[in-house]
């Protein structure tokens, strides 16, 4: 596999409070906190923590939707690498045809007013791609790729069910070809029945478009199915990145760890064991010296409190940002066991 | 009622009004209630679970109503069921078991407390509706509350606004509201839905605590499969407002018989297929809406096992297939028929 996208040391402050002297702002909420990490084609990244970890910025980041601090983001393209910080807008405008993103709420990410054909077809018009006969053509298909049918296309969103919306805004994502998307909590409002089928429509069009995906997600069982790799957010920064398998069974970071332990699984006969985190999420306009974690983590000692642990492998393509990981025995997530009968 | 049943749902009713038609929401559900034990309702959204959970307490929307049906409920053994399907919705009854001997958690923390009075005044406000004590008995009271659910430094978090705490505090601080008055049986309407996974998990344990501790009895209405597993002790699915299939938790995943329970269970994303990463079983279509509902079995046109002639006319009856568990599906119905002729 090689790289799609490189991300390194990226940085989106906001400001928040009054204006103080000259005009500067009182503070900034440091929603991505120095980010590095790669993306390699043909995968799906995962990206999860709690709310309030930054995940969502750091996507929209990505894309340069939201306009990184500081930081540095490569794509590459046929052998080219494309520093995406230093594009122009229109440089951006070509680049977006590339990457495109899927929101989490499809009743609020389309038009009530574009019948779905419009809504398929505008990233085309917009971008000068096709027109008449030949887009109608292109339109049409990219929908039945999607699983909806040619008569769905002259009726309007408010005619469609979650699932069918969000059908309509992957053909939108799609129409352009693009090769990495960014799914911004694509299945989080969807029944169970209807998550399965969008879930199964991304693997699919994954493995026929070669799709690269970004996947930011809080429910940890959807990321396990859907991502071959998954980081780890926390108060802005990453705190663990692994293959699925590694990330999930055995843990490096004790946030990891918290999250993993408190997954709910769906069997009557195994009861979770989490491991509770204590106190609250401190503010991340204020964050805590040295580690981040390190008001909340049972296993901190004095150089957590003042010395902030670097993001470094600790074993093949594991990494973790840890003083202690050489050290700790963490507990992952509950395995299958034999008492469940798969239906 | 049977012995232990605190409350006891029978052949229950709802439709909602529109424009002068009776449209069928919840359509005569029986289920029932023991002392200690958590009955998940679980359903997709339309199933019908959350309205039939406001019915319990009388909360449902002007233009949602109980057409028919009774709703049996006893503080405790000792004394006699009163209905509350007659009850005046903003009677004097129902208002005297409403928070008090039977309460409700919901989703959104945030909109169920008011912004501008303090955590510990509205908690307090509950206790002294309904039972006889001083403002300064109530506060001890409310103190005590919130230490039990787990909020740190509870003297100082009376004399907090909601604004000041953040979600899982805050569906906490609504937890200890719905334990004010040591309620028999508490309503919970995806009281963990909103929340962070790790929060979830502490939610969970308090509820499971109080389950444990004071022997209280639970509705737990939820989606999320892997909840339902964690925490209940009965399980009833519900589709199109019927309930489809009942049981106890071990029973309804280990076992289960309706055709829509079964791709529900094979339709959730589980950790232990990581290494295999099958696809996953998803149900075709979607839940029809209200004003389209199917002839017959609700869920025919999605049903794999469909019979044309059967499943879209007739209306499944319950079968008990054991003891312990009921399926309202003629799949069932046909093989029992076979084996008895």
């Amino acid at each position: 596999m090689s790289r799609l996208l490189r991300v390194s040391d990226m940085k989106v402050h906001f400001p928040v409070g009054k204006k103080g002297f000259l005009g500067r702002p009182a503070n900034y909420l440091k929603a991505v906190d120095g980010v590095s990490f790669d993306i390699e084609r043909g995968e799906t990244l995962g990206l999860v923590g709690e709310s309030g970890s930054g995940k969502t910025t750091l996507g929209r980041a990505i894309l340069r939707a939201i306009e990184p601090t500081s930081g540095e983001i490569v794509y590459e393209q046929d052998g080219n690498s494309i520093d995406i910080m230093g594009l122009s807008r229109s440089g951006l405008r070509d680049i977006w045809r590339n990457m495109q993103m899927i929101f989490q709420d499809p009743y609020a990410s389309l038009n009530p007013r574009m019948t779905v054909r419009d809504i398929i077809s505008e990233p085309l018009l917009a971008n000068k791609l096709a027109k008449g006969k030949d887009l109608s053509k292109q339109v049409v298909e990219m929908a039945e790729l999607c699983g909806l049918n040619a008569g769905h296309l002259s009726r309007f969103p408010h005619a469609f069910s979650g699932g069918q919306r969000q059908r309509i805004a992957i053909a939108r994502a799609l129409i352009l070809h693009p090769e990495f998307i960014v799914c911004d909590e694509a299945v989080s409002a969807l029944d169970v029945s209807i998550q399965a089928q969008i879930l199964n429509l991304l693997k699919d069009l994954q493995a026929k478009l070669s799709l690269t995906y970004l996947f930011i997600a809080h429910d940890l069982a959807a990321v396990a199915y859907a991502c071959d790799r998954v980081v780890v957010m926390y108060l802005g920064q990453i705190v663990e990145i692994a293959s699925t398998e590694k990330l999930y069974y055995s843990p490096r970071h004790p946030y990891t760890e918290a999250l993993m332990s408190a997954i709910p699984e769906a069997n009557p006969e195994q009861v979770m064991q989490p491991v509770f985190l204590t106190g609250e999420r401190p503010s991340p306009t204020n964050p805590p010296d040295g580690c981040r974690f390190h008001t909340r983590c049972q296993y901190a000692t004095d150089v957590c409190r003042t010395l902030m642990p670097v993001l470094g492998e600790i074993s093949d393509g594991h990494m973790v940002s840890c003083h202690h990981a050489d050290k700790l025995t963490l507990k992952g997530a509950l395995q299958h066991g034999s008492g469940a009968k798969s239906a | 009622m049977k012995k232990g049943v605190l409350l006891e749902v029978q052949d229950l009713h709802i439709t909602l009004d529109f424009d002068g038609d009776d449209i069928p929401v919840v359509q005569g559900i029986d289920f029932e209630l023991s002392a200690g034990k958590v009955l998940a309702l679980v359903g997709e959204s339309g199933c019908g679970k959350s309205i039939t959970s406001q019915s319990l307490l009388r909360l449902l929307p002007r233009e949602v109503r109980i057409s028919s049906g009774e709703i049996n409920f006893r503080p405790t053994e000792d004394q006699s069921p009163i209905d509350i399907v007659p009850l005046n919705k903003d009677g004097i009854e129902i208002r005297s078991i409403r928070g008090n001997q039977m309460s409700m958690i919901f989703q959104e923390p945030m909109s169920s407390f008011s912004p501008i009075h303090k955590i510990g005044d509205q908690i307090g406000e509950v206790i002294q509706l309904h039972l006889k004590v001083t403002r300064a008995e109530a506060r001890t009271r409310v103190i005590d509350l919130l230490d039990k659910v787990g909020i740190p430094d509870p003297k100082q978090a009376v004399e907090q606004y909601p604004h000041s705490f953040s979600g899982g505090m805050r569906q906490r601080a609504m937890i200890a509201k719905s334990l004010a008055c040591n309620p028999s049986v508490l309503i919970a309407d995806e009281p963990t839905t909103a929340l962070d996974v790790t929060i979830q998990a502490q939610i969970l344990e308090i509820m499971r605590k109080l389950k444990d501790e004071l022997g209280m009895a639970m509705i737990f209405i939820t989606h999320d499969l892997g909840v339902v597993a964690q925490i209940a002790d009965e399980v009833a699915i519900m589709y199109m407002g019927r309930i489809v299939e009942k049981g106890p938790v071990t029973e309804i995943f280990n076992n289960p018989q309706h055709p829509y329970t079964v791709s529900l269970l094979s339709a959730i994303p589980r950790l232990g297929d990581l290494s295999d990463r099958r696809q996953l079983t998803s149900i075709r279509g979607s839940v029809p809406s209200l004003f389209e509902r199917p002839t017959g079995c609700a869920f025919h046109p999605r049903c794999d096992s469909f019979m044309p002639g059967r499943c879209d006319t007739d209306i499944p009856s319950s079968l008990q297939i054991s003891p312990i568990h009921e399926v309202h599906c003629f799949l069932h119905e046909d093989a029992k028929k076979e084996i008895s002729s």
